[in-house]
């Protein structure tokens, strides 16, 4: 049995842990908010781009153009998305589960699949399992810009084009609430024209051609792409992160409680025991 | 008739104008071009540059723009960029401080060896000299 200084060591113990977890709850609160906020300042931008581009691309021959192309295919390249860092329930987990899957998947198929992270968590992941790691982008994840952005899609995009790899696909959270992310892996290269036509049809003088105008637009449109990716990532890794700290909390919560429980029931059997030891020996000396 | 159209410029940061305006100026791939009422619906890219429309005292507002392109319709004009900062917000010890700091990084690289980041870094650049120009005339 466990002596009351124990127990009263462990309760206190366990009260610091809770004052961590409470506090990096309230960080990842703040920074959620923050992300969030980024999230819904970036649409307009991505849902324009789209929109331009896909009334583009119904226009021109895809078959001209290098990233509408669709090949056959022998090696698919996958940009994953993580987290720098844990603590954040089975949000990086759940990512690597996937991705494993995806690579399982493609060699099935007997494609040959290359590898790009982005984030610590699914870098370190894979190099501890011998993969072979294209490129990778680390700690960047508290300082999501749009270059940072740019220079990812920079390394897919040149991949594709110059042939070495047929299909890219993104993996990574998507934002939905605080509670909730969901896993989202997308094709980015080549591009879909989407089947329906764009909701206005439009005609317009180009300068330049409307060729060169969507090979210079469709970087763009990956850049954010990439971009919305990363940051619907980094909110949800917050959101993860303030769910999993707040069950901690409340886990750390209950164990207090118990401990302290535990902690009052062994100090009244004490006290009983010693009060029946002076009432036994007061018997014995009246004997 | 109203003269005026609606000019958006949408940046991946947020949308940082939309306003019902008279006449824009925008640094065109092509060259700078006009917009006013009634322009023949065009696509165009943008380049680094000084984007402006006319305000309601018939002065020019002016922003340093990136990157980007730009989409005339009959009676809106989006504008796409990169970047998109209000020239008397620009300051001008912070903007040489970037130029600076790229000029540096340029330097550390060779172009033959890293050509995608030379790239990057010199498209920055152009971004960069246009700011600190912008903030010296303001």
């Amino acid at each position: 049995m466990p002596s009351l200084r124990d127990l009263r060591k462990r309760i206190a113990s366990v009260k610091n842990t809770q004052k961590i977890t409470n506090a990096m709850k309230m960080v990842a609160a703040a920074r959620l908010r923050r992300a969030e906020e980024a999230v819904t300042k970036a649409r307009p931008y991505s849902d324009r781009m789209r929109e331009v581009l896909m009334s583009l691309a119904h226009r021109v021959n895809p078959s001209a153009h290098p990233m509408l192309d669709v090949r056959e295919v022998k090696k698919v390249l996958l940009v994953q998305i993580t987290a720098d860092r844990g603590l954040c329930g089975s949000f990086n987990a759940n990512l690597n589960r996937r991705a494993e899957a995806f690579i399982r998947e493609m060699t099935e198929k007997g494609y040959q699949v290359g590898f790009i992270s982005v984030g610590r968590k699914g870098h370190d992941y894979f190099r501890r399992r011998g993969f072979a790691i294209e490129e990778k982008f680390l700690n960047a994840m508290n300082r999501v810009d749009y270059p940072l952005a740019k220079s990812i899609a920079d390394v897919a995009v040149n991949k594709f084009a110059q042939g070495e790899y047929d299909e890219v696909w993104v993996l990574y959270n998507r934002f939905r609430t605080a509670a909730s992310q969901i896993l989202t892996l997308k094709k980015l290269l080549p591009i879909m024209p989407e089947e329906a036509e764009p909701k206005r049809r439009r005609e317009y003088l180009y300068e330049p051609s409307a060729d060169e105008l969507l090979t210079g637009i469709l970087p763009m449109y990956i850049t954010v792409q990439i971009y919305t990716g990363l940051l619907d990532s980094v909110a949800s890794e917050h959101g993860a992160r303030m769910t999993a700290m707040e069950a901690a909390t409340s886990s750390a919560e209950e164990m207090i409680h118990r401990l302290t429980l535990r902690m009052n029931r062994i100090r009244q059997e004490t006290i009983t025991k010693e009060l029946m030891e002076i009432v036994g020996g007061a018997e014995a000396l009246k004997g | 008739m109203s003269k005026k159209f609606k000019v958006e410029v949408v940046t991946p940061l947020g949308v940082v104008l939309d306003k019902e305006v008279e006449e824009i100026i925008a640094p065109g791939v092509m060259g700078e071009f006009g917009v006013l009422i009634g322009h023949t619906p065009m696509l165009t890219f943008i380049k680094p540059g000084i984007f402006s429309y006319l305000d309601e005292n018939n002065e020019f507002v002016k922003f340093v723009v990136g990157d980007g392109f730009c989409e005339v319709l009959k009676d809106s004009v989006t504008v796409l960029v990169e970047e998109a900062q209000r020239t008397e917000e620009i300051d001008p010890n912070e903007a040489t401080a970037q130029l600076l700091d790229l000029e540096a990084k340029l330097n550390a690289i060779h172009a033959s060896e890293d050509p995608e980041e030379y790239a990057r870094i010199t498209a920055r650049m152009k971004m960069a000299r246009q700011k600190v120009a912008a903030a010296k005339k303001s």
